[in-house]
């Protein structure tokens, strides 16, 4: 399992690699589009005080990966407590199913299949229905927990707000000029910055899905590999203990098979001193 | 003489389909054809469900189906931010039926814009196969 979750990482970092052009590129896009335009002020921008809370949990489907799923069961629990307001959730993978079955209720929507090889088409069918809520004023902030990959050895727990988006945390120079931002739109500056807005909305969070995804993997491989450690120690120890015992017999048989010997002959030394 | 040249990167959220010298781009946007050349003026516009042509010399060209989207044009640059893109070499019956079978089962929980949106491409896909 530990030499699975090992070649399942390599995928999986090539795929966050490959997800990262696109967000950059949507990320510069849309910092250099509300340059270019400061009076808008784009709805999924702006912090609303009164709406929905939809909190997304990113778990996996299946154990064996150490505190991964606990740490994102923890955060829930602390996040829970922070909101003030109505709160929905969206859980993801088997393991937040399970923990909200214990406890007796349920997600407001559940997807169950997606860390393990994340799609886009799933990242669209998950945030999609939530973004037209947004829309619509329904849903005022979206908090999704999850585990963010940072290396084979570091992987930490996270939580990022997509909507409200904060125009600071985007990619690129906020040195450079307004006029070199100079653009003609269709159809218009605004309708595109809108649409901006959406896709990396979609893109930041398919890419978590995809950190969530290395993550599990790589969180699964520590496991394997300390759960192997444990076995070759356990193994170790329990043959120095078959050595001792075995050991411990021989000693004791050759013992007395020598003091077997032993009392033959002096019986025998006996025998022959009386015949004498 | 060759023609000259720009720096044309198709990408959508998964990976990224085309990044290289090209001399010409050709896509619908929001508001119809839109031809991109070298030196282009600074552009951003909304892109169609469309079948986009790449030259990439005199001879040597392309096409690339892309599922909406945004389209950014500067500093001899242009970029692509598909919804979801496809070259049309890749088009093919098996995974076209697959998708036209999802798009059938989920056709009740999609907005009319998603499905009119996801229509057009699996008819654009289904007139490159036919």
């Amino acid at each position: 399992m530990e030499l699975i979750a090992a070649s399942r990482i390599v995928k999986a970092v090539g795929r966050i690699g490959g997800a990262r052009t696109y967000f950059r590129e949507i990320s510069e896009l849309t910092r250099e589009l509300l340059v270019t335009l400061p009076s808008y002020r784009p709805p999924l921008s702006q912090t609303t005080a009164s709406g929905t809370t939809v909190l997304i949990l990113v778990t996996s489907d299946r154990g064996l990966c150490g505190g991964y799923n606990s740490s994102v069961i923890r955060a829930y629990e602390e996040k829970v407590r922070q909101i003030d307001g109505p709160i929905e959730l969206i859980g993801i993978g088997r393991r937040f199913e399970n923990y909200l079955h214990f406890r007796g209720t349920a997600s407001a929507v559940q997807v169950n299949g997606v860390t393990h090889l994340p799609t886009l088409e799933q990242a669209y069918s998950i945030i999609g229905p939530v973004m037209k809520r947004v829309d619509a004023g329904e849903v005022g902030n979206i908090v999704v927990l999850s585990n963010r990959f940072y290396s084979l050895g570091v992987q930490r727990l996270e939580e990022t707000t997509l909507v409200p988006i904060d125009p600071a945390t985007l990619v690129g120079d906020t040195t450079e000029t307004v006029a070199h931002f100079d653009f003609e739109a269709e159809p218009t500056l605004e309708d595109v910055i809108d649409t901006t807005l959406h896709q990396l909305v979609v893109a930041e969070f398919f890419g978590l899905l995809l950190e969530a995804s290395a993550a599990e993997h790589a969180a699964r491989q520590r496991a394997m590999k300390n759960a192997s450690d444990n076995a070759t120690e356990l193994v170790r120890n329990l043959t120095r203990a078959m050595n001792r015992v075995r050991q411990d017999a021989i000693t004791t048989e050759i013992t007395e098979i020598v003091g077997g010997a032993e009392a033959l002959a002096q019986g025998d030394r006996a025998m022959s001193g009386d015949e004498r | 003489m060759a023609n000259e040249t720009f720096n044309l990167v198709i990408a959508n959220p998964e990976l990224v389909l085309v990044d290289e010298e090209v001399e010409s781009l050709t896509l619908r946007s929001a508001l119809g054809d839109a031809a991109f050349l070298a030196h282009h003026a600074p552009f951003v516009g909304e892109v169609e469900v469309c079948l986009a042509t790449v030259v990439k010399r005199p001879g040597d060209s392309f096409q690339i189906v892309i599922d909406g989207g945004l389209v950014r044009a500067g500093g001899n640059r242009v970029v692509v931010l598909a919804n979801d893109a496809q070259r049309a070499s890749d088009v093919e019956q098996e995974s076209l039926r697959r998708r036209r079978q999802r798009y059938e089962e989920r056709l009740e929980e999609l907005d009319d814009a998603v499905a009119e949106s996801e229509l057009r491409s699996l008819e654009l896909r289904g007139s490159l196969i036919d």
